[in-house]
This record gives C-alpha cells, structure tokens and sequence, in this order.
C-alpha cells in the first residue's frame, strides 16, 4: 500500500517535471510571428501611399471636379 | 480658408456638418483671423496649451516635414509674410517695395508634448501645408455613401469621379486623393519679382522650381497635398521623387507639354496587350 503511494506519488512528480522539462513542445500560448502592432502603425504612418488613377472617362469639359 | 469647397453626394445634413468643418477650420488656423488660435500661437511663442485640434495639425505639419525630409515645413510663417502674403489673398497686391528678409525653416524651434507646444526664438507657424488637406479627408468621413469634397481644387473621393487637370486634361480618381500644388493662382509682385506661397524652405524665398502646377494621387488628399508641393519644390528631381514612391504625378511647366512620370503614366495609359 505504502509503496504503491510512493510509486504513484513519484509518478505524478515525474509527469508533472517533464511537462516542464521536456522541450518538444510549446510550454506558452503559441503567438503568430507578425511584427508588432506598433511597428506597423509606425512603418505605415510614414509611408507616402497612393491612391489609385485610371483614364478619364468624361469629356475634360464635363468632369464632375477640378484640380 | 480663402477658397472653394465642393461637396458631392451628401445629404443636407451632412452638407451642413461639412460646412461647420471648415469654418471651424478656418476659425482655427487662418493667418488672417485676429481671433484665430494661429495667430494667439505665433504671438505667444510658448510655453502654452494648445487645442487638441491645433495640436493634431502640427502633428500632421511635422509628420509632413520629417516624410518629406523638410520640403513641406510648418514653420515658414514668417516667410510667406515676408514675401508680402500677409494678408487675405484678395487684399495682397503688387508693391514697388522689396520682399522682406528672408525666413528660412526653423522646424527645431517646435516641441509638442501632447497639447503643450513651445515656439522658440520668434518661429511663426503656417499650417496651410497641411490644413485644407487635413479638412477634405475629414470632411469626406462626415458623408456616409460615396461621393467627393474638394477644397480649392484638393480632392478625396469615395467612389469614381473624372477630374478636370490644370492645361485641360482628365483623369478618373478611382480612390484616395488627387492634389494640385503651383503658383499659377497666387502670385504678386515685390520691387518687380515675382513672389508665389510655396516657399523654400532651404532659402526662405518663393521656390524658383521649372513647375507651375503639379498635381498628385495619393491614398489621401492630405499624401497627395503633401507629396504635391515636396515635388513642386524639388523642381527637376520631383517627377523621380514621386516615382521612387510610387506617386502618380503630373508636372506642368510654361509653354511645354505636361510632363507625367511613370507612376502616372502607368496608371493612366493604354496598356499593351500581352503577347498570346
């Protein structure tokens, strides 16, 4: 009885440091390997981006703006 | 702010917000207003504590400075007065009397820390660099469908819209901004030499650039604006500053064809079919 205890005590012991121990899979929440958010806020703030053109449609004299 | 807004595709009320938009733009940052926070800022010098709106303009101002590695600065107010626009446009004539020294950019005379601003050594700030861009793009938010605002020519749309060029070209603005910077418009003479508002801000005089008119396409009215004047000052070297950002620009000079560069060309052009 005792040493049954014993061995099952030890048992969980042993899991529970190789759960830690073994390095074969993540012991953390995985994370994505992305950039952080505010590197990317920042990377985007100073790029100059642009719009998009495409041939007029209308007659120059019949555009709906002007610049 | 001196100039024609357009709005498109808006409903009454969101005419009308659009509208208190740019007053309260005006109100804010007119170099003319006696009551103008602009003004109270450049009379003050600093330490002082400035709106939240005027604090996001001069983010905005110096974030335009450092991306266009100081081309389009904040801080030329005293530069553009000297050149004799020291006043409302409409009462700015010519004047056998010279210009004023010259006020090269200061842009290390500004700290900002959140909405405490300091101004040293007698800087004088115009944010017109940034402002009237600034208010189109905030302006287009106030409409919830698709439609444009355009302020003195300075647009952004949601949606398509064909846009009538300087010299009596077109173009489709698919989306973002499209912005015309140039001296055509605003110009006056000092002792018989031309004087215009876009300033260089190496010398502190009006830029003796090639270009009358540039415009640009940009994710924003306030990038187009932006990037318009840095290539209006940058002269010969503007149509591969652009390119080298994969900016759309279009470069008119006196009595020559439009120059476009290859990102506008690109956009605007035929393409060839692909061999089969």
């Amino acid at each position: 009885m005792v040493l049954a205890a014993v061995a099952a005590l030890t048992f969980t012991a042993s899991a529970a440091l190789a759960k830690v121990a073994f390095p074969g899979h993540s012991k953390r929440p995985i994370r994505a390997l992305t950039p952080p958010a505010r590197f990317l806020e920042t990377v985007r703030r100073d790029e100059l981006q642009s719009g998009v053109l495409a041939p007029a449609q209308a007659d120059p004299a019949t555009a709906t703006a002007q610049t | 702010m001196g100039c024609e807004v357009v709005v498109a595709g808006a409903t009454g009320d969101e005419l009308s917000r659009v509208r208190r938009l740019f007053e309260e733009r005006d109100r804010v940052f007119s170099r003319f207003r006696a009551d103008s926070e602009l003004r109270r800022v450049n009379a003050t010098g600093g330490p002082m504590v400035v709106s939240a709106l005027f604090a996001r303009a001069l983010e905005q101002g110096l974030w335009a400075s450092e991306i266009t590695g100081g081309l389009v600065d904040p801080t030329l107010g005293a530069a553009i007065e000297a050149a004799g626009y020291d006043r409302d446009f409409a009462a700015v004539a010519s004047s056998p009397e010279p210009a004023g020294p010259a006020q090269p950019a200061r842009p290390e005379a500004v700290s900002l820390l959140g909405r405490v601003l300091l101004l040293r050594g007698g800087v004088k700030l115009d944010l017109n660099g940034v402002v009237k861009a600034a208010a189109v793009d905030d302006g287009l938010q106030l409409l919830a469908g698709p439609g444009f605002v355009s302020a003195g020519g300075d647009l952004a749309t949601r949606g398509e819209v064909d846009v009538a060029l300087p010299g009596g070209a077109a173009v489709r603005l698919v989306s973002g901004g499209l912005a015309t910077s140039g001296r055509t418009k605003r110009r006056w003479l000092r002792a018989g030499y031309g004087q215009h508002h876009l300033i260089d801000p190496a010398t502190g005089r009006p830029s003796t650039t090639p270009w009358e008119e540039v415009t640009v396409c940009g994710a924003s009215c306030l990038v187009a604006d932006v990037a318009a004047k840095a290539a209006f000052l940058l002269g010969d070297d503007g149509p591969s500053w652009l390119d080298e950002r994969g900016l759309p620009g279009r470069f008119v000079a006196a009595g020559r064809r439009p120059h476009l560069n290859l990102s506008w060309r690109a956009s605007v052009e035929p393409r060839e079919p692909a061999c089969t």
